[in-house]
C-alpha cells in the first residue's frame, strides 16, 4: 500500500509541466504569426499597394491626355453645333409654304417675317372682295398656320379690297 | 514556495504574455494587412475603370478620326473662331453668298459679339462652349426668286447662319435698268464665334 501512494504523488507535476510546455509553445507559436504577418505579408501587401500606385500613375500618358482633351473639344463643338441647328429655323421653308397658300389674285407686299415669333406680317390688295374671302378658306384650311388675323380691311367703290395679314406659323414648319 | 506554484505563475505569466502578444501585436498587424488588402482592391478597381474608359475614349477617338473629324475641325476653327478677322471674314462671306444668288448687297453692319450665356435665349443653358453670338444687318436687292435661293444657301451652310427676320419691300429707288421684280430685302441673321 505504500508504494502506492508514492507511485500518484509523482505523476501529478509531470501533467503540469506538459501544460507549461503548451502554454510556452502558444506563447512560441503567437511570435511566430506576428513575426509572418509583420515581416513577410505586411512588406508584401507594401509593395503590392506601390506597385499598383505606379502603374495608376503610368497610365495618365501625355498621349492619352490629349484624345481626351480633343474627344471633350470634339463633344463640346459637337453639341454646340447641333443645339444651334435646332435653334435655327428653315425660314425659307415659311416662304415657300406662303407662295402655295397664297391667293393668285392677291398682291401681297411689305412682308415681314419674325422667326422667333413665327409671325409674319404683310399687307394685302386685290382686285375683289372675293379673292380675299377665298384666301381666308385657303388660310383656314392649312394646318401649319397657328393663327391668322386680317384688319384694316378697306373695300373702294371699284371693289378693289386693301388689307392687312398677320399670320403665326407652327413650329414644326420651321424645322 | 512550492513547485506548484511556481508553476502556476509562470502559467499566469504566459498566459498574460499570449494574451499581449495578440492584442498588441497580432490584432493591430492584421488590422494594418485588412486596411491594405482594402487600399489594394481599390487600387486595382481604379485601374480597371481607368482601363475601362481609356478603352472608351480610344474607341470613340478612333471613331472620331475615321468621320473625318481632323478636316471639320480644321472648318470650325477657320469658321468660328474669333479673331480680328471674324468679321471681315462674316462679311465676305456674306457678300459673296449673296451675289452667287443673285443679290445685289447694299450694305451691311453688325453689332458687338454677345455670349450666349448672356443672353435670353431659350436654349443657352444647352451651350456647353463659350459661343458667342453677333448679328449682321444686310439690305439688299434683287428678286423674290434669288431671295429665296439665298435664303435656302444660307441654311445649308457649314457655318450656322440664323435667319432673324426677313423685311421685303417695294424697292425705294428704282434706276431705269433695274427689272421690275426686283425688290429691298433686309436680312437680319445671327453668326456664331468661339
Amino acid at each position: 500500500m505504500a508504494i502506492d501512494i508514492e507511485e500518484t504523488k509523482k505523476e501529478r507535476p509531470k501533467s503540469k509541466n506538459n501544460l507549461l510546455i503548451i502554454l510556452v509553445l502558444i506563447l512560441i507559436v503567437s511570435f511566430i504569426i506576428y513575426f509572418i504577418l509583420a515581416f513577410v505579408f505586411m512588406p508584401q501587401k507594401e509593395a503590392e499597394v506601390k506597385r499598383l500606385t505606379a502603374e495608376v500613375a503610368s497610365l495618365n500618358t501625355v498621349a492619352v491626355k490629349t484624345n481626351i482633351n480633343e474627344l471633350n473639344m470634339a463633344k463640346m463643338f459637337i453639341n454646340d453645333f447641333r443645339v444651334l441647328l435646332e435653334n435655327s429655323p428653315k425660314v425659307s421653308k415659311f416662304f415657300d409654304s406662303f407662295q402655295v397658300w397664297s391667293h393668285p389674285q392677291i398682291e401681297y407686299s411689305n412682308i415681314r417675317f419674325e422667326s422667333a415669333s413665327r409671325k409674319a406680317t404683310m399687307s394685302g390688295v386685290t382686285s375683289t372682295n372675293r379673292n380675299l374671302m377665298e384666301q381666308i378658306a385657303i388660310l383656314d384650311n392649312q394646318e401649319a398656320i397657328e393663327s391668322y388675323e386680317l384688319s384694316n380691311i378697306i373695300i373702294d367703290e371699284t371693289g378693289k379690297t386693301t388689307f392687312n395679314l398677320v399670320l403665326i406659323v407652327k413650329p414644326n414648319l420651321l424645322r | 514556495m512550492e513547485q506548484n506554484q511556481i508553476n502556476l505563475l509562470v502559467s499566469g505569466i504566459i498566459i498574460i504574455l499570449v494574451f499581449g502578444v495578440f492584442y498588441f501585436l497580432i490584432f493591430p498587424e492584421y488590422q494594418k494587412i485588412t486596411l491594405k488588402d482594402g487600399e489594394i482592391k481599390t487600387l486595382e478597381k481604379q485601374i480597371e475603370s481607368i482601363n475601362n474608359y481609356y478603352l472608351f475614349t480610344e474607341n470613340n477617338f478612333k471613331k472620331l478620326k475615321d468621320a473625318g473629324w481632323d478636316n471639320k475641325k480644321k472648318i470650325i476653327e477657320s469658321n468660328f473662331t474669333s479673331s480680328p478677322f471674324f468679321f471681315p471674314k462674316v462679311h465676305h462671306f456674306l457678300r459673296v453668298i449673296a451675289s452667287e444668288n443673285g443679290m445685289i448687297v447694299s450694305n451691311i453692319t453688325n453689332s458687338n459679339p454677345i455670349e450666349i450665356s448672356r443672353t435670353q435665349d431659350k436654349y443657352k443653358d444647352n451651350i456647353e462652349g463659350p459661343v458667342k453670338k453677333t448679328t449682321f444687318n444686310m439690305s439688299l436687292t434683287g428678286s423674290y426668286n434669288s431671295f429665296k435661293s439665298l435664303l435656302s444657301s444660307l441654311e445649308n451652310q457649314a457655318r450656322i447662319v440664323t435667319i432673324k427676320s426677313i423685311s421685303i419691300l417695294p424697292m425705294s429707288k428704282r434706276s431705269e435698268n433695274m427689272p421690275s421684280d426686283f425688290f429691298d430685302f433686309n436680312l437680319s441673321v445671327d453668326l456664331y464665334s468661339y
